[in-house]
């Protein structure tokens, strides 16, 4: 058998891999070096973006606990074109099993992870990943001192400096008090460390920079910030509620990763920062979008804001009321996943995935989904090396 | 499809004469003939009056892009396309290498996507050993490529 499909032209290859699932492409860069370079180029990561039906990925985690070992598994989660009915395709494994693992953020194709050694804060690490190649790097851990987990971190982009950067916010306690302080860290790809296999291990320069002392929300009993899958305009953002008001209020805090300054965002105008424990912030097509039900109220419905021009208070507008229908609602439970192109929405409710047509209110239980507790994450496809993407930046700067 | 030196109805619908790498003469009502943008702009070049050379296709190729040609530009029903086009690509692997060489070279846009929509299907849920089978393509990965690669594709974080 002669091999004719090598003499076609990489255009040609690629027009056939931009209509293959990540699941099939990930197979497919196994197969010869030639492939896997196609794959590899960036301007087949372009081509993808632009002609897959799906360029927002849906990865998930799966964690499953047997007495004192665990095992964790990740998925792609791909749409099989009905109503509610998606694949789970295997992707990978986690083997660190004294490790608890959360998704923390993703930004333009990495995928920030945090790691906590089971039963205590301290000691987290923070983990960046393209799931597509299935290369992951450590960043420099904390010290024994200091107290974080996953909803003090976050992965960012600069665009005016082109450089991916990490944030990170910790205790420390001094006396009787704690202080939080805050730390930048930017990736250099030229400082990857590679082991001897030319895979991706670490980073030569191990220090993060200190921004200084974040002076509001810094009381650890009194706040509890929550970081989302909200990299939007530069920022990344945070939901902070006040545990010891009654009312639990609510604010939106942000870090600019190019001025490295931290500032609030104003709630939509009609929504009374009480009460609304239940929040979610994230990316609505490169907005923030910003969801809240009353949790004392007992709210039918749950709203779901878009800030169209961003730090503009006047520019959010109501996208879509949820009606609250699906079982397990739990408060800091409720988080958008995707809104597809036809108005529906993915949602992740007490560790299952939901699939919702705001049009005809109607709601279906994702089955693949159904006998997992699953964490999921969205991220945009970006085939290129961890080192190729934080050497180029952002995918536009392809050109 | 074949050679011919043109229709003799009474219309004035013009035809563009394409020709083969090996001397074919095709005809073609310009309508369905410029949906290559390849041919668009040789005919816009000033080879409409004259025969157009195809140096890349061969008869056997364009026979069947002109009927594709043909057919798309006939006012089919969607329905009826979409059964007819499953059909056109329903074709031995050669010739659907020759036909997605051709679309490409003539730019149908439509017809190339079609074609790697039919090639995607071929290659879809398979492993990489019955892709390579399928399209007899060489593993050339050394063996300590392949156990990295291995290693890599479980995405184990140690």
């Amino acid at each position: 058998m002669s091999c004719y499909i090598s003499n076609l032209s990489s255009h040609i290859l690629q027009t056939i891999f931009s209509k293959l699932s990540i699941s099939t492409l990930q197979r497919c860069r196994n197969v010869c070096k030639s492939w896997q370079h196609i794959l590899a180029d960036p301007s087949f990561a372009l081509l993808h973006q632009g002609c897959a039906n799906d360029d927002n990925l849906i990865l998930c985690l799966e964690t499953k606990i047997f007495g004192s070992y665990s095992e964790r598994s990740l998925y792609w989660l791909e749409h099989q074109g009905e109503f509610s009915h998606f694949d789970l395709a295997k992707t990978g494994t986690i083997s660190k099993l004294n490790f608890i693992v959360h998704f923390v953020n993703s930004c333009n194709g990495l995928l920030c992870l945090c790691l906590n050694p089971f039963g205590h804060v301290i000691d987290t690490i923070l983990c960046v990943s393209n799931p597509i190649t299935g290369e992951y790097v450590y960043l420099p851990q904390l010290g024994y001192d200091k107290y974080s987990d996953e909803n003090m971190c976050g992965l960012g982009f600069c665009s005016s400096t082109n450089q991916f950067k990490a944030i990170r916010i910790f205790f420390t306690k001094e006396q009787e008090d704690s202080i939080l302080h805050a730390e930048v860290y930017t990736f250099r790809a030229d400082t990857i460390l590679l082991d001897d296999k030319a895979t991706p291990r670490g980073f030569e320069t191990d220090t993060w920079r200190s921004i200084g002392v974040v002076h509001h929300y810094n009381d650890w009993n009194k706040y509890c910030w929550r970081s989302f899958n909200a990299f939007v305009n530069g920022c990344f953002h945070w939901i902070i509620n006040n545990e010891c008001d009654y009312d639990h209020t609510i604010v939106i805090y942000s870090f600019h990763f190019g001025s490295e300054q931290f500032r609030t965002v104003s709630l939509p105008p009609s929504v009374h920062s009480d009460g609304h424990q239940c929040a979610d912030a994230g990316v609505f097509r490169d907005s923030l979008y910003f969801s809240c039900f009353n949790h004392f109220s007992r709210d039918e419905y749950i709203t779901v804001w878009v800030m169209r021009d961003y730090g503009v208070v006047e520019s959010w507008v109501k996208l879509l009321v949820i009606k609250r229908v699906m079982p397990r609602l739990e408060p800091k439970d409720f988080k958008v996943m995707k809104f597809f192109e036809n108005g529906n929405i993915l949602v992740s409710v007490g560790y299952k995935l939901w699939l919702y047509n705001p049009e005809r209110k109607y709601h279906e239980l994702v089955e693949a989904t159904k006998d997992k507790s699953i964490t999921v994450i969205s991220l945009s496809a970006r085939f290129a090396s961890i080192k190729d993407i934080m050497a180029g930046g952002k995918i536009t700067n392809f050109g | 499809m074949a050679s011919s030196e043109s229709t003799t109805t009474s219309t004035t619908t013009k035809v563009l004469r394409l020709k083969s790498s090996d001397n074919e003469i095709f005809g073609v009502e310009e309508k369905a003939a410029l949906q290559s943008e390849t041919i668009k702009s040789l005919a816009e070049d000033g080879y409409s009056e004259d025969v157009i050379p195809l140096f890349n296709v061969e008869k056997k190729t364009l026979a069947k892009i002109v009927e594709w040609l043909n057919k798309h530009a006939s006012g089919s029903s969607k329905e009826e396309l979409k059964r007819w086009d499953a059909d056109f690509v329903d074709v031995d692997k050669d010739v659907l290498y020759d036909l997605l060489l051709a679309s490409n070279y003539l730019n149908i846009e439509v017809l190339l996507h079609q074609l790697a929509q039919k090639v995607a299907d071929m290659i879809k849920g398979k492993k990489p050993e019955e892709i390579r089978q399928l399209f007899g393509i060489k593993n050339d990965f050394t063996p300590e490529e392949e156990a990295e690669i291995r290693r890599e594709n479980a995405w184990a974080f140690e």
